[in-house]
């Protein structure tokens, strides 16, 4: 007698994700069979018209894992805190498959491997370490808006140093799982001789602005993480950047502080990298990233 | 008006124990230390320093105070001094003794503290030997420096007030936050509870997992051990028989048959000179024959170089010249010419022994032995071709005989010999290489076995066919442990966060309230902080783009920037008050940096490379000296002045003297390199023979 593969909370929610799927793409047959037979790219639309809210997923924590690694249910974009019924997902609630066969199970995952996770590009890559010392830099420096990015240049790039070479020493002093990509060792050994570490390093940082969801941004040398949005702090892509830094543990009291500690001394490098004093209220957003690093982080 | 020093040196070298001036010349305030180098010159000059200033001073020049240091130090051997400045037109007596590291100082006869003599008086340092631009950087070095200072004070300002903000919202956030974090913690701690439960759930399902995965590996193993095996098997079959044809070097046996080939043929080609004499018995046919066999075998080397067919032609051509042979007439030769031959041989042996005896022999005709012996041996010669020639023909034939028999031989060994055309043509390197990936995965599967055997032994036969009954669970029991990792890796980082948690619940709660400072007012304070710090480190990044050697100077656009610089050239003017070109002195209204010239009164400006080395030392050196150190009396100690020309240095003595008679200056050293002399002199400079 084979197993059950889902419970009935799980089932009564992929039900109903089901359902809004089909009502939101206006299919009356078979879903799955003329999705099959679309191109990539409507493949790619299908899915991403049909991402719906975790919060909207009405199972508890340990189902909602469960649905993750048994492949029915894929997180498409962390910031924006969204997930999708994949193939796998789509065939179990079409077909209203619910008995753990090993050779289905296979077939569904091949399936599901070939037509989802091959064309749906889900934007989960991690962060290498110079990517993460990049992110805390700009959030210490406060390069967090659209009218106050950072630009580097020959005058300024020592100072940029500096301040990059605090977040990578915080970075490292939190042990090894921060430096397993040994990116950090060769942060300032550029590929040319006498280029200089502005350069050098937005070498190493152009796949941030795709890892990052575009909250990364970079253009003419400029550079800035866009957490400010109309003057006020977005809180949940701010949790979102701060979780993909610290996406290889979480960290304790102490270290919390500590890096609260290294955003402030990285702040009072921001004289030497900035003219002028940025428009958005300094004190009130330094206010709410200390909260979210100590109570959310 | 007088100075007087003692001191004793020792530093590993010899030891320097002098007083110096000479006597009669210590009614002096004015001195040129002259002397060869490393002779202590500089050593008294720092001296002087030390036992003014000690070495806590700020207001001392970061090169000299090295130099001070160093005497302090307790690694040299020895290091004490004592001297004393009178100055009559001030009423000034000042003493300073060191020894065993320790400075006393006297004023007018009162031990007095450091602190009290830097109010008095003020040291002015200089070594003129340096690069004159770098007099004016150093004075933008001083202000970055000041600079800075003013920022890292800002910064710790900074740093206060906003902990006293961070205090009062943390203190004004506090219920909130114990709230919306208690909250927090009992949601982690429900789900941990809850995942432990799962977890618990898992593990009983892993038991029965586990065994099912076991088994199945086990069997699954051995499967393909089995499968690897017996194709190893195959492979060594394939190998086996390819060497019995000679691949490969063939086997044992195969290389014994070729060996055997070797020696027979080797024998037979040792029989070929004696078989080529029997051509004489042979016709042209036949001879032809013989000639074709001895090349051919003459011509092999190896069992290769041969068929067996070829062999077997030669037979025939063998067996055809014996036909010859045996019908040979020579076979037929009476027995009775054999034996009158063998008569005639005895004979001839016995008469020779009777050789000498002169005896006729009867019916010979009065012949003597010797005659009859000749005789006889005429009747021999006339018999012998026949007997000799059978006997070579005989011989010969033997040789044939013998010949056919090995070549004979010689196809039986080469029909035990493999054909070479019977080699397979197959990848034999390839099926090696194979047979060691077998191995490999053979012994790797083994490993596999073993770590797997332990826990296979513990489940009964009546079990394994059970779990055979159910079927393969490896996927399942994958994908349940790949749960308990994941549910393991939720828990500890619940953990973690549950812990933190606690801790940040237990820190707010602690929070008292903070006295009741005006938020408001502490943000403005904040940000006027801010606002000064990026000011500063504007001024900062300003002053780092003068550079008095260059040509040219960019006019900023920025209106703020050309603010400062207008500001810092007027500073400059200030401080350099006049400068020295031409041989006179000029009063310097501002230093203008973009058109790169000192804007003096009365003269047009005077660019600033139109200034030499030597006017820049003067015009520095001047302009310390005059300035006024809030009435603070003067040491100077001038390191090195050698390399002033001396029309300046004549300026810069009068400059020295009018001051000391002013009482403006109570004491001048100033040292000079002179290899000219032997020992270290003290020159002093009468102030009223100064030009």
């Amino acid at each position: 007698m084979p197993h059950l593969y889902l419970n009935d909370e799980q089932l009564h929610a992929l039900t109903s994700i089901f359902h809004k799927v089909r009502i939101n793409s206006k299919i009356k047959g078979s879903i799955i069979i003329p999705l099959l037979k679309k191109e990539k790219k409507n493949i790619q639309k299908f899915f991403t018209e049909n991402a719906i809210l975790i919060s909207e997923v009405n199972v508890s924590d340990i189902d909602l894992e469960d649905l993750y690694s048994k492949k029915i249910l894929k997180i498409v974009s962390h910031n924006q805190e969204k997930v999708v019924l994949t193939v796998k997902g789509l065939l179990l609630c079409e077909y209203h498959i619910n008995a753990f066969i090993p050779e289905i199970d296979q077939f569904l995952n091949d399936l599901n491997s070939e037509y989802f996770d091959n064309i749906v590009q889900i934007l989960e890559k991690p962060l290498d370490s110079v990517e993460k010392s990049i992110i805390i830099t700009l959030l210490g420096l406060g390069a967090i808006s659209e009218d106050f990015q950072l630009e580097v240049n020959s005058n300024n790039q020592n100072s940029f140093k500096e301040a990059v070479d605090l977040s990578k020493n915080f970075l490292l002093s939190l042990g090894d799982e921060f430096q397993q990509d040994g990116t950090l060792d060769k942060l300032w050994k550029s590929d040319v001789d006498g280029e200089d570490p502005g350069i050098a390093l937005r070498k190493r940082t152009n796949e941030l602005a795709r890892k990052t969801e575009n909250i990364y941004s970079t253009n003419n040398k400029k550079q800035f993480i866009k957490l400010i949005k109309n003057n006020s702090l977005d809180l949940k892509t701010t949790k979102y950047i701060l979780k993909k830094v610290f996406d290889v543990r979480i960290l304790d009291y102490e270290e919390k502080k500590q890096f609260l500690q290294v955003l402030d001394e990285i702040q009072r490098i921001s004289f030497d990298l900035f003219s002028v004093l940025p428009s958005y209220d300094k004190n009130r957003i330094r206010r709410q990233i200390k909260l979210i690093i100590e109570d959310d982080l | 008006m007088s100075f007087s020093i003692e001191y004793s040196f020792k530093d590993g070298g010899s030891l320097y124990k002098n007083s110096f001036p000479a006597e009669g010349d210590d009614e002096n305030n004015i001195f040129l230390v002259k002397g060869k180098n490393d002779q202590g010159k500089t050593t008294v000059l720092n001296m002087i320093a030390l036992g003014l200033y000690g070495l806590d001073s700020s207001d001392i020049d970061n090169k000299l105070k090295t130099k001070m240091r160093y005497l302090n130090s307790k690694e040299l051997d020895e290091c004490k001094f004592g001297y004393k400045i009178v100055s009559e037109p001030n009423n000034l007596e000042f003493k300073s003794i060191f020894e065993n590291n320790e400075i006393h100082t006297y004023y007018n006869g009162k031990e007095v503290g450091k602190d009290s003599i830097e109010e008095k008086i003020k040291i002015l340092y200089d070594t003129p030997a340096d690069d004159p631009t770098k007099k004016l950087d150093s004075a933008i070095y001083g202000i970055k420096n000041n600079l800075n200072d003013y920022i890292t004070y800002l910064d710790r300002y900074h740093s206060n007030v906003q902990q006293k903000i961070d205090r009062i919202d943390d203190y004004n956030d506090k219920e909130r936050r114990i709230e919306r974090l208690k909250l927090d913690l009992t949601n982690k701690t429900k789900a941990n509870e809850n995942f432990r439960s799962r977890l618990v759930q898992i593990d009983e399902d892993l038991i029965e997992l586990r065994k099912n995965f076991v088994v199945f590996k086990i069997l699954e193993n051995k499967q393909i051990k089995d499968e690897l095996t017996k194709r190893k098997n195959e492979i060594d079959g394939i190998i086996k028989d390819y060497r019995a044809k000679g691949g490969d070097g063939g086997t044992s046996k195969y290389k014994l048959s070729i060996a055997q080939f070797r020696a027979i043929l080797s024998d037979l080609k040792g029989d070929l000179s004696e078989f080529k004499k029997s051509e004489e018995f042979l016709s042209d046919s036949n001879k032809i024959r013989l000639h074709k066999v001895i090349k051919s075998i003459q011509k092999i080397e190896l069992p290769t170089g041969v068929t067996e067919k070829k062999l077997k032609e030669y037979l025939d051509d063998l067996t055809v010249i014996i036909r010859e042979l045996d019908e040979n007439p020579l076979n037929k030769i009476e027995q009775i010419e054999e034996k009158q031959n063998q008569l005639y041989i005895k004979l001839i042996e016995i008469l020779k022994q009777f050789i000498d005896i002169q005896v006729e022999i009867p019916g010979t005709d009065g012949k003597n032995i010797n005659q009859f012996i000749h005789d006889i041996e005429d009747s021999q010669k006339s018999i012998r071709p026949k007997v000799y020639g059978k006997q070579k023909f005989l011989s010969s034939k033997k040789t044939v005989h013998t010949v056919f028999s090995k070549l004979e031989d010689l196809i039986d060994s080469k029909k035990k010999i493999p054909n070479t055309d019977d080699i397979p043509d197959i990848d034999v390197e390839g099926l090696k290489k194979e047979k060691d990936q077998i191995n490999r995965k053979i012994a790797d599967l083994t490993r596999i076995f073993a770590q797997f055997l332990g826990e296979f032994e513990n489940i009964s036969n009546e079990e394994i066919e059970k779990i055979q009954n159910i079927g393969n669970m490896t996927s399942e029991y994958n994908s349940t442990s790949e749960e308990k990792n994941l549910l393991l890796k939720k828990i500890n980082e619940n953990d973690l966060k549950i812990n933190g948690l606690n801790q940040t619940i237990i820190e707010i709660d602690q929070l008292t309230e903070p006295p009741k400072y005006n938020r408001d007012e502490l943000i403005k304070k904040l940000d006027l902080a801010d606002g000064i710090s990026l000011k500063l480190k504007q001024w900062i990044k300003y002053l780092g783009t003068i550079d008095f050697e260059a040509k040219t100077f960019n006019n900023p656009e920025n209106i703020e920037a050309k603010k400062f610089f207008d500001a810092i050239s007027d500073y400059f003017a200030s401080i350099l008050k006049v400068i020295y070109f031409e041989k006179q002195p000029w009063e310097v209204q501002k230093v203008d940096l973009f058109a790169r010239n000192y804007v003096v009164k009365n003269r047009k400006p005077i660019k600033f490379v139109q200034i030499g080395t030597g006017h820049s030392n003067l015009n520095s050196l001047l302009t310390r000296l005059r300035q006024d150190f809030a009435g603070r009396k003067k040491v100077v100690l001038i390191d090195e002045i050698g390399h002033m020309d001396k029309d300046n240095l004549s300026i810069l003595l009068n400059e020295i003297s009018n001051q000391v008679k002013e009482g403006k200056i109570i004491f001048a050293l100033l040292t000079i390199a002179d290899n000219s002399l032997d020992k270290v002199k003290w020159e002093p400079i009468i102030t009223e023979e100064v030009v």
